[in-house]
């Protein structure tokens, strides 16, 4: 237990570095900060469909409240920028409950609800008869936010902490019984495991994430459009990246999104619609014929991926 | 509702859409019983298990147990208070580790006294228990299956029909194992097909048809009994 304590410091440690250096390294850090996007989003698929088995399209939802619940924060309530970003976590964590009875539906019944949910947000938020609310369809303007270098390492800490939440939740009797949950719901009801509880808690944390990142991407970019927030892309590559990579594990989503999102960047960007559709086809490939990713193939040959 | 009576059933009821599984079944299980369930398939043996363990809500009547009513409470508190089963098909934790499975119940018991070191060895599955839950035999799950159960220090143990499938040589070892466990005290309802085998690990039997109890007595008499030869048979 103690040697795995020093080894989750370390990785969180490594990753730090990584990331802090990177900019000096690779000067387009606006791609950078979107390749931290994904890399905490498809965290917070992994802690829910690795660690619960509930594949949430709708995802993207708690990302675009997040964005706007921050964004609102800062302009209508005057919030400092991380201020903000925490009212839109409590934003994205408040959907999150409202649309936790979705819990008790399973399977593509849930993957389906909760794609309708984050859209049905989406249209209330770009409505515009609402816009002396949301700002409706014309999104949003944050003006005197712009900070790429604050937002940049805002968004680095997020991401750790993302790290920090899955390897907390590979060690603690808290994933040991979301994985047996994974395994077989009555099985854990009976060993004691409070299922509802712990599957809502679960998926609060995935939602609160999510939020947290929406914030930061609102305030790295301070000018957006509801659709930008909302898209369904993001709930895909999030869902693509983890599944590729292998859920369950910490470094598999990591993998997944470095090295589709590269891929993306480098041959996707003129024809990006191309992609979705290459996407959504990896998606369904990858639940029916190799549900936990690259990981798996290398846990075959003997090689546990952390 | 003598002092020693540990659980209570009475005139509970199932159904599921227009099918009643079960009509009215009451039966009282005394504290250090060992209680036979037999009868033929779809009589409801399972579904009264299913009732007591939390897994489907009564539909109508009582479940009590020590006295408390229990008919209704989800599975994680009826483990609390002291009821434990296993499952006629084992259902590991297929992705944790042997060790993994009787731990997340371990860590989860409100009254566990019990070490996941001694469970293994009773069950004689210290050997594996680095090994994927998923990789065992049938056998070896059902035995976790009961290892799962007992982490959580179960006053009363419900078998669902753990000796179908196993072979001979298994079966008096999993009928001596049970024995053991009923020396400790604990309380048991087994359901089982295995005649031979219900009657080296419980005391007395109830028979069901079609949702109702038809016999409560030893097994040899119910072999005698006209109702239960009725049914078994065919008539």
């Amino acid at each position: 237990m103690r040697r795995g304590v020093w080894r989750d410091g370390a990785i969180l440690l490594a990753v730090a570095v990584v990331l802090l250096l990177l900019p000096k390294a690779y000067s387009n850090q606006m791609l950078l900060f979107q390749l931290m996007v994904y890399l905490a989003l498809s965290q917070g698929v992994n802690i829910l469909y690795g660690f619960t088995g509930y594949l949430p399209f709708g995802y993207v939802g708690f990302f675009g409240i997040g964005a706007y619940g921050a964004s609102l924060a800062m302009l209508d309530l005057h919030f400092a920028p991380l201020l903000g970003i925490l009212a839109g976590a409590v934003v994205a964590l408040l959907l999150g409950l409202l649309l936790s009875p979705l819990l008790r539906l399973s399977g593509a019944y849930f993957a389906i609800a909760s794609l309708a949910a984050s859209q049905a947000v989406y249209l209330v938020i770009a409505n515009p008869s609402l816009q002396n609310i949301t700002y409706g369809p014309y999104g949003i303007q944050l003006p005197n936010q712009f900070n790429p270098i604050a937002s940049y390492y805002t968004m680095v800490v997020v991401l750790l902490l993302a790290v920090g939440v899955v390897l907390y939740i590979r060690r603690s009797r808290f994933g040991m019984a979301l994985q047996a949950m994974r395994d077989d719901p009555v099985s854990a009801a009976m060993s004691g495991v409070p299922v509802v509880r712990e599957r809502i808690a679960a998926w609060l944390i995935s939602a609160a994430l999510a939020g947290v990142v929406g914030g930061v991407f609102a305030w790295q970019t301070s000018v957006f459009y509801p659709d930008a927030v909302f898209t369904l892309s993001i709930s895909i590559f999030a869902i693509v990246f983890a599944l590729f990579g292998g859920v369950g594990t910490l470094l598999g989503p990591m993998f997944g999104t470095v090295v589709l999102f590269g891929m993306y960047n480098m041959i996707g960007i003129s024809d990006p619609q191309y992609f979705q559709l290459i996407y959504g086809l990896l998606i369904v490939a990858l639940v029916i014929f190799l549900p936990d990713g690259v990981a798996s193939l290398l846990r075959k040959k003997g090689i546990h991926v952390l | 509702m003598s002092s020693d009576v540990m659980l209570q059933v009475a005139a509970v009821e199932k159904s599921f859409g227009g099918f009643q599984a079960l009509r009215g079944v009451s039966l009282d299980v005394a504290q250090g019983q060992a209680l036979g369930l037999v009868g033929p398939n779809g009589s409801g043996k399972t579904t009264l298990i299913n009732v007591i363990s939390g897994i489907y809500r009564p539909s109508a009547g009582h479940v009590r147990f020590l006295g408390r009513q229990i008919g209704g409470l989800t599975s994680d508190r009826v483990s609390h208070l002291g009821i434990n089963r296993t499952f006629q098909v084992p259902k590991p934790f297929g992705s944790l580790t042997v060790r993994q499975n009787v731990d997340v119940a371990l860590s989860h018991s409100r009254r566990s006294r019990r070490k996941a070191e001694d469970i293994l060895a009773f069950l004689d599955l210290a050997a594996m228990q680095d090994r994927e839950a998923s990789s065992l035999n049938t056998a070896q799950q059902k035995l976790l299956d009961l290892g799962r159960a007992l982490a959580t220090d179960p006053r009363m143990l419900l078998v669902d029909e753990l000796g179908a499938g196993l072979s001979p040589a298994d079966l008096d070892i999993v009928a001596a194992k049970l024995n053991a466990l009923r020396q400790e005290g604990i309380t048991m309802l087994v359901v089982e097909h295995l005649l031979g085998f219900l009657a080296k690990v419980t005391d007395d039997v109830i028979v069901m048809n079609a949702g109702q109890e038809i016999f409560y007595g030893k097994l040899e008499a119910a072999a005698e009994d006209p109702k239960v030869v009725e049914v078994f048979l065919g008539g």
